[in-house]
C-alpha cells in the first residue's frame, strides 16, 4: 500500500517555495508576510503533534488534520509537507501502524528543512 | 478548466435581506476558517481588498455572527473540524442571506463545485470558489469586484 507520495515525486518537490514566499511579500508585504509564517508554523506544530498522538484506528481523525496541513502547507509554499499530507489524508483509513510512522517521520523532516529553509528568508 | 483555477457561478439571490435587529457591517468580509493560518492570510488579503475583516472558526461562531450581523461578503472553507462548511450554507439558507459567498477548500474541485451548486439550489449567491493553493491576486481581485459592487448598489439606494 503506498503512503504519501513515492520517494521520486518528493524528491523533485522543494521543501519551501520561494516563489511562493515572494509572492506573499509583493502582495502582503514582508512584516504581514513574516506574521503568517509565524501563526502557519505555530498551528502546524500542532497539528503535527496531534498526529503523533493518534494511532492508525483514528482514520478519520488523521484525515482531518492531514488534509488541514495539506491546505495551509499549499497555501505557504511548503510544497513537500502538502503534498506527504496529501498522501496520508488518502490512506488515513487504511495505513498501517509501520506506514504511518514512516509517513510522519517524512512530514517532520521537510517541515523542518522548510522552517529552516524560511529562517533562512526572513533573515 | 485546471483544478487550480477559481470557479466562478452565475446566479445570486437578488436583493439583499434587510433582517430587523441585525447588525449591517456593509464594508466586512467574514472569513470562516478552521485554520488560523488560513485566516489570518484571508485576512491580510480582504484588509488589501479594502475590508475591514472578522474571523469565525467553527460552525457555532459563524452561525452566531451571521445571526447577530450582515457582512459585505465572506469566504467559506468547507472542512470546519468535524463539520462541513455546508452546514453554514444552511445556515445561511434559514436566514435568506444574500450576501457573496466565496468558497476557499482543499477539497477537490468537484466537491468545491458540488458546495456551490447546493448553494444554488438554496438560492445562495455564490460567487466563486478557490482552491489551495490560493491565488492570491485572483482572490484579491474578486474581493475588490464585491466591494466595488456592494458599494455601487449602497449608493444607488441612497440616491432613490
Amino acid at each position: 500500500m503506498s503512503t504519501a507520495v513515492s520517494p521520486g515525486i518528493a524528491q523533485r518537490i522543494c521543501d519551501l517555495d520561494n516563489a511562493t514566499f515572494e509572492t506573499l511579500v509583493a502582495e502582503l508585504g514582508l512584516e504581514d508576510t513574516v506574521q503568517m509564517f509565524s501563526v502557519f508554523f505555530a498551528e502546524a506544530d500542532k497539528r503535527l503533534t496531534r498526529l503523533r498522538e493518534l494511532s492508525c484506528e483514528n482514520g478519520d481523525a488523521i484525515a482531518r488534520e492531514a488534509h488541514g496541513l495539506k491546505g495551509s502547507a499549499g497555501n505557504f509554499g511548503l510544497q513537500k509537507v502538502s503534498e506527504l499530507a496529501a498522501g496520508l489524508e488518502q490512506d488515513a483509513r487504511t495505513v498501517t501502524p509501520a506506514c504511518y510512522e514512516a509517513a510522519l517521520h517524512s512530514l517532520e523532516i521537510s517541515y523542518a528543512a522548510a522552517r529552516q529553509q524560511f529562517a533562512g528568508l526572513a533573515g | 478548466m485546471a483544478d487550480d483555477q477559481p470557479s466562478r457561478y452565475v446566479g445570486g439571490a437578488g436583493p439583499a435581506s434587510q433582517r430587523e435587529g441585525v447588525l449591517q457591517q456593509p464594508d466586512t468580509l467574514l472569513v470562516i476558517d478552521d485554520d488560523l493560518s488560513i485566516c489570518t492570510m484571508l485576512e491580510k488579503i480582504g484588509e488589501k481588498a479594502g475590508f475591514a475583516v472578522q474571523r469565525a472558526v467553527s460552525l457555532a461562531e459563524a452561525s452566531t455572527l451571521l445571526r447577530e450581523r450582515r457582512f459585505a461578503c465572506m469566504t467559506l472553507d468547507l472542512g470546519l473540524g468535524t463539520n462541513s462548511g455546508v452546514e453554514v450554507l444552511n445556515v445561511l439558507a434559514e436566514l435568506a442571506c444574500t450576501t457573496p459567498v466565496i468558497i476557499i477548500s482543499g477539497s477537490q474541485r468537484s466537491m468545491r463545485d458540488f458546495a456551490a451548486a447546493i448553494g444554488g439550489n438554496m438560492h445562495l449567491d455564490v460567487r466563486a470558489s478557490f482552491g489551495k493553493p490560493i491565488d492570491f491576486a485572483k482572490l484579491k481581485a474578486t474581493l475588490v469586484e464585491i466591494k466595488q459592487t456592494s458599494g455601487a448598489q449602497r449608493e444607488a439606494v441612497t440616491a432613490a
